[in-house]
C-alpha cells in the first residue's frame, strides 16, 4: 500500500469553553480512500475536519499529512493547498463578488500563472455544468448553485484530498444528484461528513463513526 | 438581493465601460460643484436631465432621489437667514434678500444637477463592477476589497437581521414605545453584530483553507471599445461647454 495522505494519532481537542470534543481520535486516510464519517450532533465531525487543515490545533496527539508532521500554522499552508475543505455554509466559503473571482482565488494562491488560472476556472466550471457563470454575482445565486460553486472553488485547486462537511445539506434532488456524480468522477481521496446514510452508502467505501471523542469503524 | 440595487438602465449607458462612466460622473459632479454662474448651472442641470432621459433611467426611483435631496437642501435654507455677514444686527431678518435668494437658487440647481449626473453615470453601475472599476483606476487594493466584501456580505447580514425580526414577530412581539422594546431591539442588533463577527472568523478560515496569505487578485473584466471613447469625448465636450458658459 502506498504512503498514507493523513495519519491522525490519539488526537485530543477541547474548545475554550472546556468542552472536550476529541479524546484519543485516530484515523488514517490513504490515496483513493472514500471514507464516510457519521456521528451525533456536536460529536466533533466538523472539528475533526478543521483540525486536519490546521484551523484548530490539537492539544495532544500527532498529526501527519503528506508524509510530514504538521504542528504549527506555517506547516499547514502546504496542507491546505493540497486539501479541499467544503464548509457547511456556502456563504462562509464564497466571499468574492463574482463566481469567476471566487474560483480563481485558490489557484492564484497556488502561484499559478494568469493563463493557467483562467484555464482552471473555465475547465472546473465546465466540468460542474456551470459554464458561463464566471461573471455571475455570488449573492444572486440560489443555495444549490452556491453549493456547486463552493465545490468548484476547491476542485479548481486540483486537491489530492477532499474534506466535505455535509455536502448535500439543503440541496434539492437535482442538485444533490449532480454533486454526487461530480464527486464520483473525481480521483481525490475523501472524507465525507453526512447524516444521509443512503448518500454515504453510494459514495463511500468505508464508514467511520465519531462518538465520545474517538473514531470507530462502522 | 434587497440592498445596493443599482438604477437599472437598458440603454447605451449600461453598455458603456464602467470606468468611463465612473470617471466622467465624478469629473462632472466636481465641475458642477465648482461652477457659480447660474446660466452654466442651468445648462448643466438640463444636460444631465437630458442624459437621464436618453439613458432611460427609471423615473420613479430617480424622482424619489431628487425629492430627498431637495428636502435636505431646503432644510438648510433657514440657516442662510441667520447669516450675520449679510446685514447689520444680530437679529435674523425673516425674509430672503435678493442675494440670498440667488444663493438658494444656485444651491438648488447645483444639488439637482449633481444628483442627476451621479444617477445617470454612477448609480447605473452594478456594485461589483464599481469595485472593479475603482481597482482599475488605481484605488488602493485594500479599500477596493473592503468595498467588495461589504457588497458581498451586506445582504447576508440584512437577511440575518430579517430572520431575527421574523422570529420575534412569530412569537407575538410588536414594537411599542417602551423600554422593553428598546432593550429587545438592542439585543437583536447586538446579536447581528456577534453573528457577523463569528461569520468573519469563518470566512477568514475558508480563505486560509484556499491558501490565503494576504494577497488579493481580481480578474480582468473590462475592455474599452470605440463607443466608450465616443462617450468619454461627449462628456468632455459637455464639461468644456459648461466651463465656457460659466467663464467670468
Amino acid at each position: 500500500m502506498s504512503a498514507p495522505l493523513f495519519v491522525l494519532n490519539d488526537i485530543g481537542f477541547a474548545y475554550g469553553s472546556g468542552r472536550r470534543v476529541l479524546d484519543g481520535a485516530s484515523l488514517t486516510l490513504g490515496p483513493g480512500d472514500r471514507v464516510g464519517l457519521t456521528g451525533g450532533n456536536g460529536a466533533g465531525k466538523t472539528t475533526l475536519l478543521h483540525l486536519m487543515v490546521g484551523l484548530h490545533k490539537p492539544d495532544r496527539g500527532r498529526l501527519r499529512a503528506f508524509g510530514q508532521d504538521r504542528v504549527r500554522e506555517p506547516d499547514f499552508h502546504a496542507v491546505r493547498l493540497r486539501t479541499g475543505l467544503l464548509f457547511q455554509d456556502p456563504d462562509d466559503q464564497l466571499f468574492s463578488a463574482t463566481v469567476g473571482e471566487d474560483v480563481a482565488f485558490g489557484p492564484f494562491n497556488r502561484g499559478w500563472s494568469r493563463d493557467r488560472v483562467a484555464a482552471a476556472v473555465r475547465d472546473t466550471l465546465d466540468r460542474l455544468g456551470l459554464s458561463g457563470y464566471e461573471g455571475r454575482v455570488t449573492h444572486h445565486l440560489s443555495h444549490g448553485e452556491k453549493r456547486l460553486v463552493c465545490l468548484a472553488t476547491i476542485l479548481a485547486m486540483a486537491p489530492e484530498v477532499l474534506l466535505l462537511d455535509e455536502p448535500t445539506d439543503g440541496l434539492d434532488a437535482d442538485h444533490a444528484a449532480r454533486l454526487e456524480m461530480i464527486l464520483a468522477d473525481h480521483p481525490a481521496a475523501r472524507i465525507i461528513v453526512s447524516h444521509d446514510a443512503d448518500f454515504l452508502a453510494r459514495s463511500t467505501t468505508r464508514r467511520l463513526r465519531l462518538a465520545h471523542g474517538r473514531v470507530r469503524e462502522g | 438581493m434587497t440592498l445596493l440595487r443599482p438604477l437599472v438602465s437598458r440603454s447605451f449607458l449600461a453598455r458603456t465601460d464602467p470606468r468611463v462612466r465612473l470617471t466622467s460622473g465624478l469629473a462632472l459632479a466636481i465641475l458642477l460643484a465648482c461652477l457659480h454662474d447660474p446660466r452654466a448651472l442651468s445648462a448643466g442641470a438640463a444636460a444631465m436631465a437630458l442624459l437621464c432621459v436618453a439613458g432611460r433611467i427609471p423615473l420613479a426611483p430617480l424622482g424619489r432621489r431628487i425629492l430627498r435631496v431637495n428636502l435636505v437642501l431646503l432644510a438648510l435654507v433657514p440657516f442662510l437667514l441667520l447669516n450675520p455677514a449679510d446685514g447689520p444686527g444680530l437679529l435674523p431678518r425673516w425674509t430672503l434678500s435678493a442675494g440670498q435668494a440667488g444663493i438658494v437658487a444656485r444651491v438648488l440647481l447645483k444639488g439637482n444637477a449633481i444628483v442627476l449626473a451621479i444617477s445617470a453615470l454612477i448609480s447605473t453601475i452594478e456594485a461589483t463592477a464599481l469595485g472593479h472599476a475603482l481597482s482599475h483606476l488605481r484605488v488602493p487594493t485594500k479599500l477596493v476589497h473592503l468595498f467588495l466584501f461589504t457588497v458581498r456580505y451586506v445582504d447576508v447580514l440584512h437577511l440575518e437581521h430579517e430572520r431575527l425580526r421574523r422570529a420575534l414577530r412569530a412569537r407575538g412581539f410588536r414594537p411599542r414605545p417602551s423600554p422593553r422594546t428598546w432593550r429587545i431591539l438592542g439585543q437583536t442588533a447586538a446579536l447581528v453584530l456577534a453573528r457577523s463577527v463569528d461569520r468573519a472568523d469563518r470566512v477568514l478560515a475558508a480563505m486560509r483553507c484556499r491558501g490565503f496569505q494576504g494577497r488579493f487578485f481580481l480578474l480582468d473584466h473590462f475592455q474599452a471599445r470605440r463607443s466608450d471613447a465616443v462617450f468619454a469625448l461627449a462628456m468632455a465636450s459637455v464639461a468644456a461647454l459648461l466651463i465656457w458658459i460659466g467663464r467670468p
